[in-house]
Order: structure tokens, then sequence, then C-alpha cells
């Protein structure tokens, strides 16, 4: 049984993308540093071949969908719904997820990859299964929870009972979530060991600071999770590689806002000597990245005309060869003894 | 008695959600053969085509936990490892409810007709010796199997005898049971630490280190190589200080001058000062290059133990046929 800590208000804290420098701690407080110390040190070329490997699995989980051409952001597959990331409501929904997600991550002590793992399953699954305006804000809280738990047993040694998550307002029984984790693993058939743009973080955090140290490499790296936390609030964590996030993120935690196309080309051959990465895509996510932190007083939210530019995904999880009736399964879902929520099924579709 | 059995057809696995019944009524139970990390493991026969399979059943409890950790680790890594042949295939994920309401999940394995505790365990009733040419491509596979699960980023933390399945005719050997597996990351994160069975455990694990990584299945493999050259478990503890003590009592007590560090690990004491003995004593009958490999797959400090894609390169293996394995 895992302790409870004290809830700060987080939403005074909350991750936008116009947080200032300090914020890139993620309201921890107290920097992880042993999180950026290797045991066993890795020579160079290992680093390459470890950096290689999470380029294949990020991409081979890419083409296992069979709508391989998704991959290049060509369009949809069809059995995709239409994105719904320009509509207000459904980012708003989506945003009040991920702000739950991270604040019950810094609750239960989870690890910052435990946090982006649900995010990540959370706009998979969506991607997958639509739900209508209605319906979505109890079923994003569900499926909060259950994104959540899922990651944790994926990646920590405590895991919380079920009992123990606390959805904002909503008072989900244990077989709910249950039932949830089930359908969440059904729909991204169980594939849940996703490759996330914290795993590339220490390779390139040392390639920019070859020989500042442990203290310099984990300083930047702790500016561009903030980075990265940042955009996953901001957009679908689909819409670029987990590889292209965590360049652009270290690019900005180093080199701030100002950085030509041009110079951002000379860093990357720093960052990925075999051009595992492209270019174009780290770009785009920089300067979406840095962008919006210069624009003082700017929405929370991207303006629509940059949605639709990054709306298009690039990675998803593989078909389920025999996806149920969408509102069946959440009907399986959500306990019987919840009549309110039972009348809202008809918002699922 | 023996059946006849088909060379599974590999197919992608699916994910099929219905009654408990309907995956019943797909398979006829044949036999129980065993249990693995969480469940009941079944021989049976797939009705449709006569396939032979395992199926290994759990139930999930109406509890606290929702899905197990086990399970879903399981499942999720051997979706990710399956096409190697050295890696047991996952056919299918069948999920389904029982008579009394429960949710059943059954994972449909290629069937194998035995393991490498059996294996061995055969050889030491007949009171023989396991031929060093079978003890080298057994150790062959074992070795390219552990090397492409680390290469795809996965510790197995419990590779054992029994987790290794075998085909008694073909030789082949797969692994098998990753529900203590764990995705490697890096940096190296904290992991739980009473996890791997005793026997194969690592120093490291025992003396408390909760940052570790691949070289702990070397450890194990080590373990698993001696025992095949001798049919006796090498380091047969009973609790974890008597495995330490019966490591340090036949390899030496660490120092650090041989494992820089190992004095600053949580469960390091002042120990016995025993002397190492020859690999020769403990292990008899290995040629030089098998006691060279053992070594490296036994050194104490992690760092310094052999990659399991090393090994694949030592001059052990010159003489196996590799395109056959």
């Amino acid at each position: 049984m895992m302790p409870v800590a004290a809830v700060d208000d987080w939403s005074e804290r909350g991750f936008s993308l116009t947080c200032e420098e300090d914020c890139a701690d993620l309201g921890n407080g107290v920097v992880d540093d042993d999180e950026f110390l290797p045991l066993y040190n890795a020579g160079e070329e290992e680093e390459e071949e470890y950096l290689e490997q999470l380029v294949f699995k990020e991409t081979s989980l890419c083409s296992s969908s069979d709508s391989a051409a998704d991959c290049d952001g060509d369009g949809e597959g069809d059995e995709e719904y239409p994105s719904l990331a320009s509509e207000e409501w459904f980012r708003q929904a989506r945003l009040a997820a991920v702000k739950w997600i991270l604040e019950t991550r810094g609750c239960f002590g989870f690890g910052h990859r435990t946090a982006y793992l649900a995010i990540a399953y959370f706009d998979s699954f969506l991607l997958r299964r639509r739900v209508d305006r209605e319906a979505m804000p109890w079923a994003a809280q569900l499926l909060s929870v259950a994104c959540v738990s899922v990651a944790a047993k994926m990646e920590e040694c405590q895991v919380p009972a079920l009992s123990e998550f606390h959805a904002g307002g909503y008072d989900f029984d244990s077989a709910s979530i249950r039932r949830m984790e089930l359908l969440v693993l059904s729909t991204l058939g169980w594939r849940m060991g996703a490759v996330t743009p914290l795993d590339f973080l220490p390779c390139f955090s040392s390639r920019v600071h070859p020989h500042g140290g442990a203290g310099a490499g984990g300083h930047v790296a702790h500016k561009a999770i903030g980075f990265i936390f940042a955009t996953a609030e901001a957009g679908s964590v689909l819409d670029h590689r987990p590889s292209t996030v965590a360049a652009a993120a270290i690019l900005a935690a180093t080199y701030g806002p100002l950085l030509t196309k041009e110079a951002l080309d000379s860093k990357m051959s720093y960052l990925s000597p075999s051009c595992l990465i492209e270019k174009e895509h780290v770009h785009a996510c920089y300067s979406m990245m840095v962008g919006d932190n210069n624009r003082r007083g700017s929405k929370r939210s991207l303006p629509c005309s940059v949605s639709n530019e990054i709306a298009t995904s690039t990675y998803h999880s593989v078909l389920v060869d025999d996806v149920t009736d969408t509102a069946a399964a959440f009907a399986t879902a959500v306990s019987a003894r919840n009549k309110r929520i039972r009348l809202e099924l008809t918002g699922i579709s | 008695m023996a059946t006849i059995q088909n060379k599974p057809t590999p197919t992608a696995p699916s994910t099929t959600t219905g009654g408990g019944l309907r995956a019943m009524d797909l398979y006829e139970k044949l036999e129980k053969v065993g249990e693995g990390t969480y469940g009941k493991v079944y021989k049976a026969r797939e009705k449709a085509t006569g396939r032979i399979v395992a199926l290994k059943k759990t139930r999930l409890p109406e509890d606290d936990e929702g899905v197990p950790p086990t399970a879903l680790r399981e499942v999720s890594l051997l979706r990710m490892l399956s096409q190697d042949p050295h890696v047991v295939r996952l056919l299918d994920l069948k999920q389904g409810v029982n008579k009394e309401g429960q949710t059943i999940l059954y994972l449909v394995f290629e069937y194998m007709d035995t393991d490498l505790k059996k294996f061995i365990r055969g050889y030491r009733a007949n009171h023989e010796k396991i031929p060093a040419q079978t003890v080298k491509i057994l150790m062959y596979q074992l070795c390219k199997g552990v090397g492409f699960v680390h290469g795809r980023g996965v510790l197995h933390r419990d590779l054992k005898p029994h987790n290794l399945l075998m085909d008694r005719k073909t030789m082949a050997l797969k692994i098998a049971d990753l529900g203590l597996s764990r995705a490697i990351t890096v940096p190296v994160k904290k992991y739980t630490h009473e996890i791997l069975t005793l026997w194969y455990r690592a120093p490291e694990v025992l003396l408390g280190a909760t940052h570790y990584s691949t070289p702990v299945d070397i450890w194990s493999v080590g373990c698993i190589f001696a025992e095949l050259v001798t049919n006796q478990p090498l380091f047969p503890g009973d609790s974890e200080l008597q495995q330490l003590l019966h490591i340090f009592k036949l390899l030496g007590t660490p120092n650090e001058e041989m494992w820089p560090g190992v004095g600053k690990l949580p469960n390091w004491h002042v120990y016995p000062q025993w002397k190492p003995t020859k690999l020769s004593t403990l292990v008899p009958g290995l040629d030089s290059d098998g006691y060279d490999l053992l070594e490296k797959m036994l050194a104490y400090e992690p760092g310094k133990r052999v990659s399991a894609k090393k090994a694949l390169e030592h001059p052990y293996f010159n003489d196996v046929n590799k395109e056959v394995y």
C-alpha cells in the first residue's frame, strides 16, 4: 500500500505552453538526479546502437499498423475517425485529462515515463474509438484512470490499488476501472511497451554536453522534460515521433528560441549522426515548442491553424481485428449501478 | 503417450473478445502441463485445425488490482518479441467470461514438449552427462535468444531451466515466461529487489542493488551453463543470505579491487574471506574455451560480464553450425 502524498493546488501550476523557465521542473521541487546517472557507462558505439534500436522500435510499431501510409502523414486509415483535434470541446476534455494524469503522477511519485505512457495510451485509444461531445467529460476521466493504472503496471515497482485513484468529480468503482483497463488493452492490441521521447534524452543530452558531466546534462534534460510535457498538453502525442519530440526538446532546452533552421540542421548532425531523425520534422516541432513561449499572454491552447497543421497522425497502434461495438464495450466498462452514466451511453458511437 | 505434432503455423496474434465457452469450444484440453508465473498451463488441441498448442489460463480476480501486471507485461512484451525463433511464439489471445462471470484470459502459445529442467533431470536420473555438443547447441540458442531479447530492450529477470522450453526431436530451445520481464530504459531505473528465482539470481541483486540491467540475465545464463555440464545447480541456496554465501564460498568473496563499489551496496556486510575455487573443479567436463566463456558470464562486476551478443562470437561456439540455429 502506497501512501498518497498531499495534493498541491495544481491548477495554479498547470503546464501550459506559456510557462516560464522554472516551470520546467514539473512542480516536483526536488530534481531526481539519480534518474540521469546510468549505472553502466555505455561507449559511443553502444550508444549509437541503442539509439538505432529505439528508432527501429518506434518505426516498427508505426509500420505494424495496417495503415502503413499514415506513418508518413499522408492521410488517415480507413478505420480512423475524422480528427477531433480541432474541436474545442475535445481539446478541453483532453487537456483536463492530461492535467489529471500529471497531477496523479505527482501524488503517487510515478516516473515521468509512466505519465507520458498514460497520455500516449489515451491518445491512441481515442484515435480508435470515437466519443461524442456529451459523453466526453466522464468517459475521458474513466479512460484517464485506466491509462494511468496500465502505465503504472508496465513501469512502476509498486502499483496502487484501483480504489486509490481519485478521479476528480467522479466515483468510478474498481470493477468499472478494471473493465476499462481491459477495453484499453484490447483496443491497443495489448501493445503497451511504447517508445517515449524520454528514452532518447540521456543520449541526446550527453551529446549536447559531452564534457559537461552529469550536472549539466541533467539540468538540460529536466528543461527538456518540461518542453515534452508542454507539447503533450497542447496536442496528441501521436502527432510527432518520440525521437523527433526528444530532439526538438533538447535543442529548445539547450539553445532556447533563437535557432535558425540552418543552425538547427547543424545541431542535428551532433544529435543524430546516422541521420535517423528527420530534420524538417524536428524543426516543425521545435518551432512549436519555442514559438508560443515567445508570445506572452497567448492562449493556453494552440491556435486552430496550428492545430490543423499538426493534427495528422504519424504514429499509432496496430489495428485490432474485431473491435466490438463501442457503446456496448463502454456499457460493460461502467457499473450498472451508475444510472446517470448509463443514460449518457447514447453519446458514444 | 506420444502425440504426433504438426509444426505450428505462425499466425499474427489477434485479440478476441467472446464468451469463455467460446474459447473452450475452440480447444480441447488434453492435460495440465504446468504453472507459469501467474496461471495454469494446458496442452490442448485446436479443434478446427488439429494443431497442438499450449494454453496459459489466467482468471482476472474481482479485486482492487485490476489487470495483473505480470499478465500485462508478458503479453505486451511477447507482442514485441514473438517473431524471434528463440522466444516462444504467442499465437493468440482470447478474452472471455466464465460461468461465474469472471474474466478469463487464455494465452495461446506454440506447444513445446519439454523444458530444460525436465531435460536435465532425465539425464541425472540415468546418471548420464549431457553430451558436450548438445550442451553447446543449447547454449548457443540460449545466448542467441537472450541477445535478441536484450537487443529489443527487454530484461527477462527469471531465466532458469524451467522457463526454457525445448523440443526433444529438434533440440530447439525457446525462452518463455516473460511475466517478470521488464523493458529496459536508459537511464537504468529502479527495479523491484526480490524478483529473480534464488539459484539463478545475480550477486548485485542479492546485495540489494535496485539499479541493474542486462548482466543479471547473463549471470543466470552462466548458472544454467554450469548446470547443463554437471546436471546439478551451481549455487543452490535456500535463502538470500545462503545464496550469497554459496556464491562467495565457490567463487571467492568479492572485494573492492575485483568489484569496485561492491562495499556500497545496501546488503553488503563483512563476510568470511573465502578464496576462489577453480571453475574446472566446480564444473568438471568443459574444455578451455568453455571455461573462458563461463568465467566471463560469472564475472562479479556486472559491467565486466560478457554480453549475450559477444558470447555468440566466443571461440567456444566456433564449431556450431550457425546457419541451423
